[in-house]
């Protein structure tokens, strides 16, 4: 057991996907949307890993990828330290593995087959992967139903007698089902209302907790994200711009656009309104044809001549520790060790030594 | 490997959750979840009855689509029961040369002596038939090609697609005049050319719900579960295409008798000592049958009007009551 608290749980390197974009009189490729554009990170055992970003940044993909609904075009997944992407062309094993890799998805409204009664969507799955017999699939179903607190009333009835939440909750019993140990929730609560979103948050929390479960939480809403996630990773075009412990990144955001983002959080009183603040300007580039060097400089505030030519494909540690309270030098070298070791910007201003001028 | 460490780990912990939300109500469990069961309960009060039974409750709205069942159901019945109901056989000659509707003959006879009810009789039979059969096959062909074209894509769909628009780009009544004329007119052989020609409709439908239900969510959760293909073609995905293929069949079903009414006509259909509502009408190529004996073409062509209308209003209602996604 001892190799499952060293070896991450899900691991992930170098990710890519490009999708061909097809064009001319002639049918042929004329360029490619890089939708991810070598992403890596690794999520431990238990632990929620949130990916935030705009819309079309690339972040759904990257889910998707992860459970095996596309194939990568460049780069490796390492579930349990298994190479995943070998594992896509054996089907045995592939098969073996898909129910461990489960998804919740953004729309509950399609999520559930319109056609089948939930008793149908639920016992289908678990019977053809024999996680229960026909004896007993009744009664796993209810405890299931239980656990994301559903009545047994609704087995009889169809997906369209149900609200947003309960869909929702229908669709996490559906991912739960299968016995999984890693889940990724693309969005799970961006559809609902505010107040069901707390209670669909909550659910998976306790949900992760009780079943030791691995989540990625795929999200544009930083309250939830953050609610929910250990870790953080922000994404701007198809790349990891900054990635760490979630208390961290929200309490001293290092790169220019995890500040923007987080600028950007509503504020509920009108008085405290864009007092200050820095609101992005202009849109998400073209991910066909990304810009040169750091991808966000032109839309960067903080942005310098030398963006445009370096590529920051390198991190720059974060050192933050404004948190450490006077005492103990060693004690506060380990709390400073554990806050910001795995706290990172690719920012080429940070990486050049010149972070005053973000922190001024 | 770290496989069996983890399933065993698995195993425990779904163990514990079993033991813990076996013993709890589910009752306390859904309201500390802020589930309102009992306000569900009363909104979905109308539900408690199954799809089929919402489905006939929104066709028997459609008055006209009720009223065209019950005229199709009686037609049908009487076709079926044509040897029981029919006064004579319909191929003997027993009256006088195309005498006038009389009380022995109801509809009068034809030029050679037969029994015109007897025959239209039958001839609704082999109407009937030839429609149902023809849109059995272009149903099938057509629901396999475009499942193919529409989930798989790529060069499938290419093949398939362009396969299909050369059959609809063929002038249709030629191309069954010319088929007919190569492999023999006959009743079975209407029903293969028929039922050849008309499945590019439905295979075009098809691929077109496929494309849109192969990146829906519960398609793409049904792969993430691990489900065979077998399950998300013939379980997921072609489910959700039957309202529309059974809608389309019904208008290919009355195009069936019709084009088989045409062929028929024309002397390319069911061969004449056999009735059928095409051939029947043959006879009144004539300006005499057309002005003095109207008792030769008015039953038959009044018949295939009935029925093809009856046909399309049902199709109409069906496609309302089909409709998961619309209202009560």
């Amino acid at each position: 057991m001892s190799d499952e608290k060293t070896i991450p749980f899900i691991q992930v390197d170098n990710l890519k996907k490009y999708y061909p974009v097809k064009g001319g009189i002639i049918t042929h490729t004329t360029g490619y949307v890089k939708a991810v554009d070598g992403v890596s990170f690794s999520v431990m055992r238990g632990q929620t890993l949130g990916l935030v970003g705009e819309s079309g940044c690339g972040k759904s993909t990257v889910g998707r990828q992860l459970v095996g609904l596309e194939v990568p075009t460049e780069g490796k997944i390492y579930y349990n330290g298994c190479d995943l992407t070998a594992l896509q062309k054996n089907k045995k094993e592939m098969q073996r593995i898909r129910t461990k890799l489960q998804m919740v998805f953004q729309d509950p409204y399609s999520s559930l087959n319109p056609r089948k009664h939930i008793y149908e969507i639920l016992a289908q799955p678990m019977l053809y992967h024999q996680i229960s017999e026909k004896r007993t699939v009744e009664r796993d179903i209810h405890k299931i139903l239980d656990m994301v607190g559903l009545p047994k009333t609704v087995l009889g009835r169809y997906p369209h007698e149900f609200s947003g939440g309960q869909r929702q909750r229908i669709g996490i019993a559906k991912a739960l089902s299968l016995r999984p140990e890693f889940i990724v929730c693309d969005e799970p609560v961006s559809a609902l209302d505010v107040s069901i979103q707390a209670q669909i948050l909550n659910l998976l929390k306790e949900l992760q907790k009780e079943l030791g479960l691995t989540l990625l939480f795929v999200g544009h809403g930083l309250g939830a994200v953050k609610y929910v996630s250990d870790q953080i990773a922000v994404m701007y075009l198809g790349k990891i711009v900054e990635y760490g412990e979630a208390k961290e990144v929200f309490r001293h955001p290092v790169h220019p656009y995890t500040k923007a983002l987080l600028e950007a959080v509503p504020i509920p009183d009108p008085r405290e309104r864009n007092k200050g603040r820095k609101l992005l300007q202009g849109e998400i580039g073209s991910s066909m044809n990304p810009p040169s060097g750091c991808r966000f400089h032109p839309r960067c505030p903080y942005a310098v001549e030398q963006c445009k030519a370096d590529d920051p494909a390198q991190y720059a540690v974060v050192e933050t520790g404004h948190n450490t309270r006077g005492g103990n030098a060693a004690l506060q070298a380990a709390q400073k060790e554990k806050e910001t070791g795995r706290h990172v910007a690719a920012c080429p201003i940070v990486l050049s030594g010149t972070e005053a001028a973000i922190h001024g | 490997m770290a496989w069996k460490n983890t399933d065993r780990k698995l195993h425990k912990i779904w163990r514990r959750a079993d033991k813990k939300y076996g013993s709890k109500s589910a009752m306390a469990v859904s309201m500390i979840a802020g589930y309102d069961a009992e306000s569900a309960e009363k909104k979905t009060d109308i539900s408690g009855e199954s799809y089929l039974q919402t489905v006939v409750r929104r066709f028997k709205r459609h008055h006209l689509a009720a009223a065209s069942l019950v005229v199709l159901g009686v037609i049908v019945l009487a076709a079926l029961l044509a040897p029981v109901i029919a006064p004579y056989d319909p191929n003997d000659i027993v009256g006088p040369f195309a005498g006038a509707p009389s009380k022995e003959f109801w509809l009068g006879t034809d030029q050679i002596g037969r029994d015109v009810l007897s025959r239209l009789l039958y001839a609704t039979r082999i109407s009937l038939l030839v429609g149902v059969m023809a849109t059995v096959i272009s149903t099938v062909i057509g629901v396999i090609l475009g499942l193919i074209a529409g989930y798989f894509g790529g060069v499938a769909d290419m093949i398939i697609m362009r396969f299909t628009d050369i059959v609809m780009s063929f002038p249709y009544i030629l191309l069954v005049l010319v088929a007919a004329a190569i492999f023999k007119p006959g009743l079975w052989n209407i029903i293969l050319i028929l039922g050849f020609v008309d499945w590019p409709g439905i295979a075009r439908l098809v691929r077109g719900n496929v494309l849109n239900l192969r990146e829906t969510n519960f398609v793409k959760g049904n792969i993430v579960a691990g489900m065979p293909l077998r399950h998300i073609l013939f379980s997921e995905i072609l489910p959700n295409t039957v309202a529309p293929i059974l809608v389309y069949a019904t208008s290919v079903l009355a195009l069936s008798i019709l084009d088989e009414a045409a062929l028929s006509f024309l002397g390319q259909g069911v061969r004449p000592p056999e009735a059928s509502l095409g051939n029947m009408l043959n006879g009144a190529q004539s300006l005499t049958v057309l002005t003095t004996q109207p008792w030769l073409w008015i039953p038959p062509g009044l018949l295939i009007i009935v029925i093809v209308m009856a046909i399309n209003f049902i199709g109409d209602a069906l496609r309302d009551a089909l409709d998961p996604n619309s209202g009560r």
